[in-house]
């Protein structure tokens, strides 16, 4: 499927996927949890990073209308967005395997560990982004601390079901070919 | 970022306007990494109490057909529920109808208007529209329902809220065409005025209530969660000035 098609399917899929199954899920006051946002992460790595924080900007605020509350996704989003390429760069195995493989997964990152450490500070970063936004206004912050942690442990969870029940296909792609 | 650089030959600028360009071309991402934070904050700042009125009733239109398509389906798992409340409701109406009564009915004087001069006639205070439920949060920091019902079905921002049972639900914030935003209880800037009735006769007790879902060190905490749980339930609690939905 080409990946612009593909994309698009994965936007609207994990919308309604967070807005319609996860959002209805009351596990704790403490434990939100979260998964759109894996759009993010598996976004391709040949896209320009201006793109990359345009269509997280996108996704975010996408939900908070879902929400009725503008601004706190949008702003954990584009933080992710942003940081992102840094950690690419960081736990690439080799040089030029970002070239080799169209978006980051396992294989593409080497095992599961480097792939696992990507997704770890990525989702804690947004978790603890988007908590502080919506502490600011409450106030609280062992409060946060908690639901920082214990929605990033959850969220984990959920992406390593995700990616072993859909096992994205990664072809190695060569200049050659 | 591509820098059409040749729509600015250098000659053309001083050098300071050069740097400029040449700063935000070096720093672009940085930039507008800056810019969508900004933005972003600039909205949750702007919006804490109401909804933005620019995108909000583009948004709110949206959602609100997309929120329609799924509550049809959920709406097949709650038969049973919204059949009981239906019931209730209705047994409800039967104990209010005035051909029950061989007396006068003296509890239906609460709702007549003092001020108006003729006080024989009953005057209709608040208008009951019924509207179903789209989108419902309770979970959240900040608690929204959307209503099937907009200002094409006379909805206005500022109504009042209530559920079959007659307890309190929230105020409309916000109205597009077809869907009504509503601020339930649970949200960190509702203040509903309540009145406990028992109490009314000698010490009428006036009280602002808020919701604060988070504040765990908030000393009175657990008693005014449960007095607001009571409240709403009991159905005592009035909604002052708005015209009731």
């Amino acid at each position: 499927m080409n990946t612009l098609v593909k994309n698009i399917v994965r936007f609207a899929l994990f919308i309604l996927v967070q807005v319609y199954v996860l959002d209805k899920i009351h596990l704790h006051q403490m434990v939100t949890p979260y998964i759109y946002f894996l759009f993010i992460l598996w976004m391709p790595f040949r896209m320009k990073r201006t793109w990359q924080m345009l269509v997280a900007f996108a996704l975010g605020f996408t939900l908070d209308s879902f929400h009725h509350n503008p601004g706190f996704h949008a702003a954990a989003c584009v933080l992710i967005a942003y940081i992102r390429p840094f950690l690419v760069n960081l736990l690439i195995p080799q040089e030029g395997a970002d070239t080799n493989y169209e978006e980051p997964s396992f294989k593409s990152m080497g095992g599961f560990l480097p792939y696992f450490i990507f997704t770890g500070v990525l989702t804690l970063i947004h978790h603890g982004w988007l908590f502080l936004l919506e502490a600011w206004q409450f106030g609280n912050i062992w409060y946060f601390i908690f639901k920082t942690l214990l929605s990033t442990a959850v969220s984990l969870v959920l992406i390593v079901v995700t990616e072993l029940l859909f096992a994205r296909k990664q072809s190695f792609r060569t200049n050659t070919a | 970022m591509p820098f059409p650089q040749f729509l600015f030959p250098n000659s053309k600028f001083p050098s300071q306007v050069r740097n400029i360009f040449l700063f935000i071309r070096r720093y672009f991402n940085l930039l507008l990494f800056l810019f969508l934070q900004g933005f972003s904050i600039y909205l949750i700042v702007h919006n804490s109490r109401y909804h933005n009125a620019i995108f909000g009733s583009i948004t709110n239109q949206l959602t609100g057909k997309v929120n329609e398509q799924f509550s049809r389906v959920e709406y097949y798992f709650q038969l049973k529920k919204t059949n009981d409340s239906l019931v209730k409701a209705n047994a409800k109406l039967y104990n209010k109808l005035k051909a029950d009564f061989e007396l006068p009915d003296t509890t239906s004087n609460i709702f007549v208007d003092s001020l108006k001069v003729d006080s024989i006639e009953t005057y209709r205070k608040y208008n009951y529209y019924p509207a179903k439920v789209v989108y419902n949060s309770v979970a959240a920091q900040n608690n929204y329902l959307v209503l099937s019902r907009g200002t094409a079905q006379q909805v206005r921002s500022g109504m009042g809220v209530i559920d079959p049972n007659g307890s309190v639900v929230g105020v409309v914030t916000d109205v597009s065409k077809d869907f009504a935003v509503v601020m339930s209880l649970l949200h960190k800037d509702s203040h509903i005025e309540g009145m406990l009735l028992k109490a009314t006769r000698k010490q009428a007790h006036s009280a602002g209530m808020a919701w604060r879902p988070i504040s765990l060190t908030f000393p009175g905490y657990r008693k005014v969660r449960k007095w607001l749980w009571e409240t709403a339930s009991y159905q005592v609690a009035t909604v002052p000035a708005y015209q009731k939905v």
